[in-house]
């Protein structure tokens, strides 16, 4: 028995359901010869045909597209591993240079601070030296004021026994002088040696000081 | 139906330029440098250094050497400016030829001094230029205030001693008008005419004496600062021994 299109199946179907006929199975389209497809099925599929054919394009486009940005991303992901590796070498030459520089940094520190410490030392060796020059320059003063003062002294003390010899020759021979000159003379002499001796006196105690 | 379909091919078409659209978009090209700019000033400004790495307290602090009339006497003092250096009144007191040697030796002679009637300070001047003075703080210290004095205790090597401010006080020795400032600071004779300087490295007094409890006293800065802006408050010291010689 051969089948009718669906809208009979349909009644056909409703009718056995009704009258106790008995229900006719419809075949498939596939089984419809193409000459027999109606012409507004057919634009139907050449549409869809047409659609998917779109489709296939742009998404061959879009995977073109898409395998064209991945290759950029790729390359530049490439790129920015071999940047980061030349940082990365570049900033561990870096840290070694700093490790080494700090550690010259850390040298000259402390050689500087021993030549600081070496500058204040002879700073005070100098400030000493001249504390210690005019000290002496003080005392090479003071004893040429003594030496000064003893040779007044010593010329004092000469004469002082220059005058007191004179006047023992006077005193030998009284005869040949004025007593009353020889005791004027005496009494100067006298006065002469006192100051000669209290100046020694004082030079000895200067000295002794 | 026609339309329909028409609309359908034009759903169908945005939808793929949008989808097109929404595609990620290709990279930027890299920076050709990720290293940044420094500044040269910036580096130049981290060195700022004294040449021969000593501080400027050191290197304005200088050891005044008194020879007196019968005696030696050894202090110290700081530059003011290029030729003027302050110390203390007892420093240069009863001289016959005053000195000053800086920190690295080099001996300057002084042409004149005055003192101040008013309080245990001095003023010489240099033949020579001293380098950079000091700087003056605008205010005195307070209690609990730290200091750093520099000086040559017992006239040997320049020394930096820290302290704190005690408090004012009166002068102990009663040779300045007006309230001193007592220090924990450690100083030694030889020490007179130190400056006493802040934590910003400003002179905020003039060390010139101590006690039996180890306290410094100081000329605080605002005395100093009033006898730098009145000169009729100096007097010339005579470098002479006058009648003591004679």
């Amino acid at each position: 028995m051969t089948s009718t299109p669906s809208r009979d199946t349909e009644r056909i179907s409703r009718t056995a359901a009704d009258g106790q006929t008995t229900p006719v199975t419809p075949v498939s389209d596939s089984g419809v010869a193409p000459d027999r497809v109606p012409g507004r099925r057919q634009s139907l599929w050449i549409v869809i045909s047409s659609v998917l054919v779109a489709l296939l394009i742009v998404a061959g486009i879009v995977m073109y597209r898409l395998a064209d940005v991945s290759n950029l991303w790729d390359t530049q992901v490439q790129d920015v591993k071999a940047q980061n590796y030349d940082l990365g070498r570049r900033l561990a030459d870096e840290q070694v240079k700093v490790i080494n520089l700090q550690s010259q940094v850390d040298l000259i520190s402390e050689q500087l601070s021993t030549a600081q410490q070496r500058v204040l030392e002879l700073a005070d060796e100098v400030a000493q030296r001249d504390d210690n020059a005019e000290f002496y320059a003080r005392q090479i003063s003071d004893l040429t004021d003594s030496l000064t003062t003893a040779s007044a002294v010593a010329n004092s003390l000469n004469k002082c026994v220059d005058y007191e010899q004179q006047l023992i020759g006077y005193l030998k021979e009284p005869d040949n002088y004025d007593p009353a000159e020889v005791a004027t003379f005496e009494a100067g002499v006298t006065k002469v040696c006192d100051a000669a001796t209290a100046a020694n006196v004082t030079l000895q105690t200067a000295l002794a000081q | 139906m026609t339309r329909f379909r028409a609309h359908v091919a034009a759903g169908a078409v945005a939808g793929l330029l949008a989808g097109c659209a929404a595609l990620p978009a290709a990279p930027d090209p890299l920076p050709s440098n990720y290293v940044p700019a420094v500044s040269v000033e910036d580096v130049v400004q981290q060195g700022n250094l004294a040449p021969d790495g000593f501080s400027q307290a050191q290197r304005m602090t200088v050891r005044v050497r008194n020879v007196g009339c019968n005696s030696l006497r050894t202090g110290t003092g700081f530059a003011y400016d290029t030729n003027t250096l302050i110390t203390n009144r007892h420093v240069v007191a009863d001289t016959r030829k005053l000195e000053v040697t800086t920190y690295d030796g080099r001996t300057i002679q002084v042409t004149a001094a005055s003192v101040a009637a008013v309080a245990d300070l001095a003023i010489i001047t240099t033949q020579e230029p001293m380098g950079a003075g000091a700087v003056l703080a605008q205010e005195d210290p307070v209690a609990g205030d730290a200091i750093t004095v520099v000086g040559y205790p017992n006239g040997g090597r320049l020394t930096t001693v820290s302290g704190v401010v005690l408090g004012s006080t009166g002068d102990p020795l009663g040779a300045a008008l007006g309230q001193v400032l007592a220090t924990t600071a450690p100083v030694e004779p030889g020490s007179s005419g130190s400056p006493a300087l802040n934590e910003r490295g400003e002179v905020v007094g003039v060390i010139y004496a101590k006690n039996a409890a180890e306290q410094s006293f100081m000329v605080p800065v605002s005395l100093l600062r009033a006898l730098l802006s009145e000169d009729q408050l100096l007097v010339p010291q005579q470098q002479t021994c006058g009648a003591a010689t004679s």
